[in-house]
């Protein structure tokens, strides 16, 4: 999805996070894969849907993940 | 989905190989009674998010996220002055979109049209005309520390009354 929308971004791997950067933002807070399926993953689309607001990409990445739709 | 204007306040101490730091943060979040549970997400600092199966649970997990991020601010700043500058910066980042929701949120919480109480009952109100938005970064005098260094946090709130 940020290949799609957010070409250019830089997701780097921090320790309790994805920290990813694009256009001129940072986004602090993507959980890793093993903290965001830890607990309840049915709910885990709230950060991406967060994520895609702060970078306000919903066009494109509406496209590419129908949970967001 | 319905929205709801939320403010909340954390008082933390992060420690660091380097140095301790007491940050104070009054930020605002929007609560959205979502399909797959509630959620909080962030407005000032807007790359927060937390989500769980009661306001209260969305809450905590809202907190966890802050801290995450400040966590790891703080393991890869080289100095005080370095973390201090990236919590500044990850506080002023705000989600466009997400206040955009939220001050509509809050006009319709004003106008009386939207009763909060049936997705956010058990937080107190609050005039978000007198809670400033803002965040403190100090570093803590680990030579002189005490106990009057502590600080609790405010709870998560939901902003109802007429702002001035």
């Amino acid at each position: 999805m940020l290949d799609a929308g957010a070409h250019g971004s830089a997701p780097a791997e921090r320790i309790h996070n994805w920290e990813v950067r694009y256009n001129q933002k940072t986004y602090y807070r993507l959980p890793l894969g093993k903290h965001g399926k830890r607990k309840n993953p049915a709910i885990q689309i709230g950060h991406v849907r967060n994520l895609v607001r702060f970078f306000e990409i919903d066009a494109c990445a509406k496209g590419q993940l129908e949970q967001l739709r | 989905m319905r929205s709801y204007p939320i403010l909340f306040g954390y008082r933390d101490m992060v420690a660091d190989r380097d140095f301790v730091a007491f940050v104070a943060t009054d930020g605002r979040a929007l609560c959205t009674r979502e399909a797959d549970g509630f959620w909080l997400y962030g407005v000032d600092p807007g790359s927060i998010a937390g989500g769980g199966e009661s306001v209260e649970e969305a809450g905590r997990a809202l907190k966890e996220s802050y801290l995450s991020a400040l966590f790891d601010i703080a393991a890869e700043a080289a100095s005080f002055a370095a973390f201090k500058k990236e919590v500044e910066r990850f506080f002023a980042e705000r989600n466009g979109p997400n206040e955009a929701m939220w001050e509509a949120a809050h006009a319709l919480v004003k106008s009386g049209a939207v009763d909060g109480d049936a997705v956010a009952g058990s937080l107190p109100r609050k005039d978000a005309a007198l809670c400033p938005r803002g965040i403190r970064i100090e570093q803590v005098d680990t030579e002189h520390r005490d106990a009057s260094q502590h600080r609790f946090n405010t709870f998560v709130q939901q902003e109802y009354a007429e702002a001035a």
